[in-house]
């Protein structure tokens, strides 16, 4: 039965009646994140009127505890001033509840169960915001509970934080438990870059667009160049980190999505299926990375460890100085490397992937770098060579698209000069940009999985970088290089494309 | 602070109207030089808006774009409607002001001024009709802003014929009908509509609350239900109530009056939640009505089912 009143309503759809269960609620991820993206979407009535939020975690809250969380939360990460004030702050807050129990206890379960039965939504939607150690444990207490198994006219979903695994075996284990008690459909494995509105817009950009896909290839395209680059050191997260390191924490995940959302074919359709099955191709087509003393020489991955430097006006320690870090540690803070993918569309076209801790500059972008002209004509006017057109999708800080090209100075002479062309969502459209979490949240609750990685994604990109951790780990700790905080990574990174002809771009 | 003026971008340069363009360029790059008075402009534009009226309704729109935030991306033409061929010209790198246009050369400004290849939103804040008609005829859309919109919804049909149209009234309403709009997602609500028989509505805007009485009526095709206008001066809506002696939907302003909550007690099925009001200021009531595009066919029908709504006393009734 359609509702006869949201014909023509300028609000794009809202989930049915439902039940957020938060697991590993009075985390560091349910304050900063979840519950002022709860608080946002409520606000702009994206939110059913039926819904309801369950924490549940160890530490001993009452409901009202856990309530008085989400207020401080609101007023640290949601800039409200006075959130029992605040009318919106004040409705969810009486809709918010909490249980406290031991994950792995079967009782802890039941009374979920109860809780759930009192709210008599049709949805729930369980956030696995805890660590990755215990997903498999709460998967099957969900199970054995028949809590993941859909109602009749309900449904059942969970969300799963990164990291999927720390390698290719436990990813796939991981992924068999949750199989175990959900099928795929019900899987929702997030990865924020993803909620961003320029990673989205790359979909329109490529496929809402008839002018960019027809020079969307090896044809047109020298390379591409994935950057992540973070000014902030390890911080808080050593003991996560030190067993991570870049590769795993930023390049299976983050940029392995973006480099096949460059990379994709068109899908057939604008539906999670038909996206995930052309990003999953994209992925396929990507040759593994070779790690052997023979393939050393020219090895197609650099590797880094911040050393004591200054970033952002401030000095800054050594990662092996920073608090609950190894003093021999060998995780990189820094990965660069190059993949190329044997595909129709990429043969030879090579894409360069950066991450960093301690870089000059906080900036993600994917930039896209053209071939030459094929003849020169203005050499013999212009004394530098003229620079190949670009196209840069910023993803943050500040959300858009640039475009550079030549334009001709003014004035008598022919003289040439790159000017470039940019779009800001934040200056070209009104409003403010939703964080991700609020749309990735927000598409959970509605079962569009479009923006969520798939597990055979997922596995697919720790195949790509499991032989890497192997070789790693059977180096010695003093062979990782370090590079001055501060500074773009060790020499090493430059040499990667030195190598090819190529220099990384200045960010 | 805001400085009260009798002109229209007072901060702007007065030129000719063949030099608009080549002076808002010469602005532009000023603007890109830093200290520059003015915001700068975007380099990416999604729209010409083109607003038309006497000239003290412009001056406080043209005030409040300076601050930037809801309406950017636009290049924004200040019409003042007057009996002069020969208008004062005003501009900035993002804005034109014409001072006292005589009504029948706005269209033939409108053409020679707008963007290429990008829609043009016709924001009208009063004059003639048949100005009116004839600028609809040329721009892509057209959203309403008047005091008494009565003579112009009663030509909705005219209107509606030469393109999309708005209306600031109904953008304010977006948040009342989305609260009321979520609890019939519930079936047994659906079903339960037939038998509502009372609508009331209290606000210090008897055209918004028919608007929104005349979308109820015509989206739930509720035919034997009694509607009651009450004046409220807090706010143009200040509370709805729709049902019967049994059952009711109501939603209302909060005391703080930013937001709305919804309460439902219907068949069994209760409901309450609070969303934000939105904001009402008019620039961002259009920064919403620039997004959309196409016929709005229940605002079109809620405008025609408006006019069924009585007008005169302190509680109209129908």
């Amino acid at each position: 039965m359609s509702n006869p009143l949201l014909d023509n309503l300028r609000i794009e759809p809202t989930p049915g009646p439902s039940v957020l269960v938060i697991f590993g609620a009075s985390g560091d991820l349910t304050r900063r994140k979840l519950l002022p993206a709860i608080y946002q979407l409520s606000r702009a009535h994206r939110l059913p009127a039926q819904f309801s939020i369950i924490g549940v975690a160890r530490s001993p809250l009452t409901d009202e505890a856990f309530r008085e969380q989400f207020q401080e939360s609101l007023k640290e990460f949601a800039g409200l001033e006075s959130p029992s004030q605040d009318d919106v702050a004040r409705s969810v807050a009486k809709r918010i509840h909490y249980i406290a129990g031991e994950l792995d206890s079967p009782e802890l379960y039941r009374r979920l169960a109860e809780r759930l039965r009192e709210t008599g939504a049709d949805g729930v939607l369980f956030y696995l915001a805890i660590p990755p150690s215990v997903y498999a444990s709460v998967a099957e207490r969900l199970g054995e509970a028949g809590l993941s198994k859909p109602q009749p006219h309900g449904w059942r979903r969970v969300i799963v934080e990164k990291p999927f695994g720390v390698d290719l075996e436990s990813a796939r284990s991981l992924n068999a438990v949750l199989h175990q008690y959900f099928d795929e459909e019900q899987i929702f494995r997030i990865d924020h870059y993803l909620g961003k509105e320029t990673v989205q817009n790359l979909l329109v950009f490529r496929f809402g667009n008839g002018m960019f896909e027809p020079i969307w290839n090896r044809r047109y395209i020298d390379h591409v160049q994935i950057a992540a680059a973070e000014t902030v050191g390890v911080e808080r997260r050593a003991a996560y980190y030190e067993g991570a390191g870049a590769l795993r924490d930023m390049v299976q995940n983050h940029l392995m999505q973006l480099l096949a959302l460059v990379a994709m074919e068109p899908p057939t359709a604008f539906t999670a299926a038909s996206v995930r099955d052309r990003k999953m191709d994209a992925l396929a087509s990507a040759q593994p990375l070779v790690m052997n003393e023979s393939a050393r020489a020219d090895a197609k991955i650099v590797r880094g460890q911040y050393a004591a430097g200054w970033v952002t006006g401030d000095e800054v320690p050594a990662y092996r100085e920073e608090p609950g870090v190894d003093p021999r540690s060998a995780t990189e803070t820094y990965v660069s490397l190059r993949l190329d993918l044997d595909s129709w569309r990429w043969a030879g076209v090579p894409f360069y992937l950066r991450t960093g801790k301690r870089l000059p500059k906080r900036i993600t972008e994917i930039a896209i770098q053209f071939k030459r002209p094929p003849l020169e004509i203005f050499r013999r006017v212009t004394p530098t060579s003229v620079s190949p057109n670009l196209l840069i999708v910023n993803v943050q800080p500040d959300e858009g698209i640039s475009v550079r090209f030549q334009a001709k100075l003014p004035g008598t002479r022919m003289q040439v000069a790159p000017v470039m062309m940019n779009f800001r969502y934040g200056s070209a459209f009104g409003g403010s940009v939703p964080e991700a979490y609020e749309t990735l949240l927000l598409d959970a609750l509605l079962g569009d999985a479009t923006l969520f990685a798939r597990h055979d994604f997922v596995e697919a990109s720790w195949a790509l970088i499991t032989p890497v951790h192997q070789w790693w780990e059977q180096e010695a700790s003093a062979s990782v290089p370090t590079y001055e905080a501060g500074h773009w990574g060790p020499p090493d990174a430059d040499a990667l494309l030195a190598r090819d002809g190529r220099r990384w771009r200045t960010l | 602070m805001s400085v009260t003026t009798d002109r229209l971008l007072p901060e702007g340069v007065e030129t000719r109207f063949s030099e608009i363009e080549p002076t808002m360029v010469r602005m532009a790059a000023g603007a890109a030089v830093p200290g520059s008075p003015r915001r700068s402009i975007t380099a990416a534009t999604t729209a010409t808006v083109v607003i038309v009226g006497p000239k003290p309704r412009l001056i406080d729109v043209a005030e409040s774009l300076k601050s930037g935030g809801h309406v950017t991306g636009v290049r924004s033409i200040f019409i003042a409607t007057g009996s002069l061929c020969t208008p004062g010209v005003r501009v900035t790198a993002s804005e034109i002001a014409l001072d006292g246009l005589r009504g029948e050369f706005i269209d033939n400004a409108v053409a020679a001024l707008r963007l290429p290849s990008l829609p043009t939103v016709l924001w009208w804040r009063g004059g003639d009709f048949d100005r009116l008609q004839a600028l609809a005829k040329l721009v892509d859309r057209v959203v309403l802003d008047v005091d008494d919109p009565e003579s112009l919804w009663a030509h909705i049909d005219a209107l509606v014929a030469e393109g999309p149209v708005g209306d600031l009234r109904w953008t304010a309403l977006t948040r009342w009908r989305v609260l009321m709009a979520h609890f019939f997602d519930v079936p047994a609500m659906q079903s339960a509509a037939p038998r509502f028989t009372r609508l009331q509505i209290q606000g210090a805007d008897r055209h918004s609350a028919r608007l929104f009485g005349g979308w109820l009526m015509t989206s739930l095709k509720l035919q034997n239900t009694r509607i009651e206008i009450e004046d409220d001066s807090r706010h143009a809506i200040a509370r709805v109530t729709l049902g019967n002696d049994a059952e009711e939907i109501s939603l209302h302003r909060l005391d703080r009056g930013a937001c709305v909550e919804g309460r439902a007690r219907v068949n069994g099925y209760e409901a309450s939640r609070v969303g934000s009001i939105g904001d009402l200021i008019p620039l961002a009531l259009m920064s919403e009505e620039l997004r959309v595009r196409a016929h709005d066919a229940a605002f079109e029908a809620a405008v025609r089912s408006a006019g069924s709504i009585g007008m005169a006393d302190d509680r109209a009734t129908v």
